[in-house]
């Protein structure tokens, strides 16, 4: 044996690690190239599957999204619609209210113009009434003073002759 | 107004008419009439139970002889006691005129004055009132200061109004009835 360091080339030994490695090729795949082909086909279906899995699911995930982005559309277009009609009621109750209460208020004023009125009427009416009263309670003190048998006489005559007259 | 005192009254008016005695039964039943409104103890007398109808009767007698009542309505009051009416006597006597008013064609009125009218005012307006209203007209006046001057004359349902206090109440209407 030839020897040149710590490194050596052994042809018989070559020779031998490459026939035991031929030897542990056949018997390696001779009983056990199948299961390990077998696993590896497993694993590559298993990985195929979880990837079309990923994918249907990327798929449907991508179609939810559109699903949801189109109800959130709608939502959003029926919020906005339910705003815009909370706001016109709102709106249209404001001016009802408005409406009434400017109404109200017209008829307060006008009640209380028209009570005004009608209590300055009264006074008025009472006022003239106590003057016309007066005027006549002193005309009738006056004619009762001034009143002789000539005057009295003077009257009746008149009287009967208007009662002669008319029929 | 009673049955009592219509059928009296009727009566009453059927034999003055019979008689022909109307007017005079009238009158003396008037004056009778006011013997009794204006002596009410003697119509209180005329009334009491406790006095027996003799002593009534010669009561009616003293008057009937001081009248000198005709005699059918003498024994027409005499009646009047011996059947117990003798209450209904002013009834009867209203009755009776209402009768004999419109068979005279007369009409009762009644004037108010102020002042008490003098004879020739009364006969005058009692002419006036003929005139007017186609009727004999017996007038009777009331004073009434109230009305302060001038003369208001009632007829039936009639009134004629020509007082100082109605023109005061018309001037009084016309001064309220105008607007400020």
């Amino acid at each position: 044996m030839e020897t040149t360091g710590l490194i050596s080339i052994d042809a018989r030994v070559m020779i031998a690690t490459l026939i035991n490695f031929v030897i542990f090729f056949f018997i390696v795949k001779h009983f056990f190239y199948d299961a390990i082909k077998g696993i590896i086909a497993k694993r590559q279906d298993s990985i195929t599957a979880e990837i079309t899995g990923a994918e249907e699911k990327n798929v449907s995930a991508g179609q939810l999204k559109l699903e949801y982005e189109g109800l959130l559309a709608d939502i959003k277009g029926k919020e906005r619609e339910i705003i815009r009609d909370a706001n016109a009621e709102a709106q249209a109750q404001r001016q009802a209210i408005l409406d009434k209460a400017h109404t109200e208020a017209k008829g307060i004023l006008d009640k209380a113009n028209a009570e005004i009125e009608l209590e300055k009427s009264k006074a008025m009416n009472e006022v003239k009434t106590n003057i016309v009263d007066l005027s006549l309670f002193a005309a009738e003190k006056i004619i009762h003073k001034e009143m002789d048998p000539k005057q009295h006489e003077a009257m009746i005559l008149d009287f009967i002759d208007k009662v002669g007259e008319a029929k | 107004m009673s049955l009592v005192a219509k059928r009296y009254a009727q009566a009453l008016f059927d034999t003055a008419v019979d008689k022909n005695i109307v007017d005079e039964v009238f009158d003396e039943f008037s004056t009778v009439i006011d013997l009794f409104k204006s002596e009410a103890e003697l119509m209180d007398l005329m009334l009491t139970p406790s006095i027996n109808n003799s002593e009534k009767k010669e009561i009616l007698n003293r008057i009937y002889g001081e009248k000198s009542l005709n005699q059918y309505l003498r024994n027409f009051l005499d009646i009047l006691l011996d059947r117990s009416r003798f209450e209904y006597v002013l009834e009867i006597n209203e009755t009776f005129r209402q009768l004999v008013f419109p068979y005279k064609n007369t009409v009762e009125a009644v004037v108010k004055t102020a002042v008490p009218l003098d004879e020739t005012l009364r006969v005058a307006l009692e002419k006036n009132l003929e005139k007017r209203f186609d009727k004999k007209v017996i007038l009777d006046n009331q004073i009434d200061e109230t009305i302060i001057g001038g003369a208001v004359v009632y007829v039936g349902d009639q009134i004629i109004d020509g007082s100082i206090r109605n023109q005061l109440n018309q001037m009084k209407t016309q001064m309220n009835s105008i607007r400020l």
